[in-house]
């Protein structure tokens, strides 16, 4: 396969083993049962489901896709405006566009299964029983490592509700536990007051693996029409502005469960993604990184070998949580 | 499969060619010599790798050499006003050559532009083997007319409206547009348009075009985080058929070029972000 990116090293599945074990660093982790060969997985909706990205960057090298998000009906999406960009960061409010489950099913997860990467697919409700019947219809799937639970999304109405109450949280992850035996994973929304209360909730309803962080609500003003920029009104906010919230939130989450955490927020380089994993984080995810470059989450994979390298670690694992605060 | 490609390209020359409008040459054989009329790069624009500003910015390509390409842009914000610094000898971090061009020369094709939309018409003009083509432009004031040379060089006549009167037709280039209509109407001479500038001007061209029921042919801009077609955030709504939703398609992949009558002109109105 041509390899169009600037950045690239290796261009095989076996080259790309050979980047994941090469010098003797292990960078294997896992989220309970599911097993990746590095920790660096593609943010929800900053992937689009593979095919895009591919004559880019060697996707085969990626710990692990989450494609977009899947709701039980298709979605056609916020008007535009949907997208802002910020000081060192950007507002989106795409509303959840996306082909519904049938389609996905039967259109995208077979590109997706054709990957060498685990696919995780994310799905959204609006309510309980939508979250439980995606969960399983899903599930069923063959070709599916695990289930992305988004009960985060700030561009929807309902998405928030369950996020920001632990008791809806813990409700919805244990409709999706019962409905599903793949892995799950719970992504929650930075925009609450204690975000600790709402990772114990979703362990407790069983979640292997808690994601944090969605994106933060947020709005920008044009001063000429004195209207807001994004048709939606707010959007969330990610990008490098929000590391400095994010990496508080996972160490918040990492502290409060049991269950490994999934850092998101900001992520552009393999320092970053370092940071994460110090505070407590078992893997990240790369988000918008990925428009500025498509081969950002290859880019942080090697900068977390570098660093392992230089500081002498032969498995990803000893640094996990290692933060001395 | 596109042909798109990232590369780091260095910048060979920058002028100012009128009040904030930039001429930027830059050096990428493949680009130079894989893009196409209406296609677009999206480029980096800092000075330093820093993360700030944060996104690329897409600019159509103006035209194309064995060795280069280049583009015109008109200082409108943070990222355009940084890559007005850039000197001779600057790295620059580009994708591209993205989106749909324009579709092929009419035997009889009118031209319509304004602002930085006159760039991409320039590039589709040099395509131009033995079609009759004529170009329409429409600027504030004779300065804000860009790219004479471009249509010169290919021998294409250019016909220019000015808002202050300064050149040409005192108005908006749609009179021209309206002129030149008729005038293939009274003939019976088929004409196909093609139209990139301010949107106002496009939904004109649009409106008009739509009345003598005359293909048309839009180059559209929005605000593009990732250009490649997977954040679903540069979306125009369409009418009739539209993507696989039905409502919206992606400028960055599904344009930036599109038939005027596919869009939904009633529910379209962009702000650029700077």
């Amino acid at each position: 396969m041509p390899l169009n990116t600037i950045n690239q090293a290796g261009s095989t599945p076996e080259a790309a083993h050979a980047i994941n074990t090469s010098s003797a660093v292990s960078l294997q982790t896992h989220l309970g049962d599911l097993v990746l060969d590095n920790p660096v997985l593609t943010a929800s909706g900053t992937f689009g489901y593979g095919e895009e990205l591919a004559e880019f960057t060697n996707i085969s090298q990626i710990g692990a896709i989450i494609g977009k998000t899947v709701t039980r009906s298709p979605r056609a999406g916020n008007a535009p405006p949907r997208t802002c960009e910020t000081a060192s960061g950007m507002l989106n409010a795409i509303g959840l566009q996306n082909v519904g489950v049938e389609r996905f099913i039967r259109e995208k997860l077979p590109y997706l299964r054709a990957l060498s990467t685990p696919v995780i697919v994310n799905v959204a409700g609006e309510t309980i029983e939508d979250f439980a019947e995606l969960a399983r219809e899903v599930g069923e799937q063959p070709g599916v490592a695990a289930i992305e639970l988004n009960i985060s999304c700030p561009n929807v109405a309902h998405g928030l509700d369950f996020a920001v109450d632990p008791r809806q949280a813990e409700a919805v992850v244990r409709a999706a536990r019962r409905a599903t035996c793949v892995p799950l994973l719970a992504k929650l929304s930075p925009n609450v007051n204690d975000i600790s209360l709402i990772a114990r909730a979703v362990e407790a309803g069983g979640a292997d693996a808690v994601c944090a962080v969605n994106t933060f609500v947020g709005m920008a003003i044009d001063i000429h029409t004195r209207r807001p920029r994004l048709s939606n009104g707010t959007g969330g906010l990610s990008g490098p502005a929000i590391k400095p919230l994010a990496l508080r939130a996972v160490y918040r989450c990492a502290q409060a469960v049991a269950i490994p955490v999934v850092g998101i927020g900001g992520i552009v380089t393999g320092e970053d993604a370092i940071e994460f994993l110090l505070a407590g984080a078992r893997a990240v995810q790369v988000g918008t990184a990925t428009f500025v470059q498509p081969g950002a989450a290859v880019g942080v994979i090697e900068g977390i070998k570098q660093y392992l390298r230089a500081h002498h670690v032969s498995d990803i694992s000893e640094i996990i949580g290692t933060v001395q605060m | 499969m596109s042909n798109a490609q990232q590369v780091i390209a260095t910048v060979i020359f920058q002028q100012e060619i009128a009040p904030r409008y930039y001429r930027l040459g830059l050096q990428s054989q493949i680009i130079a010599r894989t893009a196409q009329a209406g296609q677009f790069v999206h480029i980096l624009p800092r000075l330093r790798p820093v993360n700030d500003p944060l996104l690329r910015r897409a600019f159509s390509v103006a035209r194309v050499s064995e060795e280069y390409f280049e583009i015109v842009y008109r200082i409108s914000g943070r990222g355009t006003a940084a890559m007005s610094l850039w000197q001779p000898g600057q790295t620059v971090d580009v994708l591209g050559p993205l989106g749909r061009p324009f579709a092929p020369l009419a035997l009889y094709s009118l031209l319509v532009g304004g602002g930085v939309g006159v760039p991409p018409l320039a590039m589709l003009a040099a395509q131009r083997r033995t079609e009759q083509v004529r170009v329409l432009l429409g600027a504030r004031t004779t300065n804000d007319v860009v790219c004479r040379e471009d249509f010169e060089r290919v021998g294409v006549p250019l016909e220019v409206a000015t808002e202050d009167g300064s050149e040409g037709e005192p108005g908006l280039v749609t009179s021209l547009l309206q002129k030149h209509l008729d005038d293939a109407a009274r003939k019976a001479q088929p004409v196909t348009i093609y139209s990139c500038g301010p949107l106002p001007m496009l939904r004109a061209v649009a409106a008009i075009c739509r009345q003598v029921n005359v293909p048309c042919q839009v180059s559209l801009e929005e605000n593009m985080p990732c250009g490649v077609g997977i954040c679903n955030g540069c979306v125009v709504p369409v009418s009739g058929a539209g993507d696989e939703y039905g409502r919206y398609r992606r400028i960055c992949v599904d344009g930036p070029v599109l038939w005027a009558q596919e869009i939904d002109w009633s529910h379209w109105e962009p702000i650029p972000c700077p």
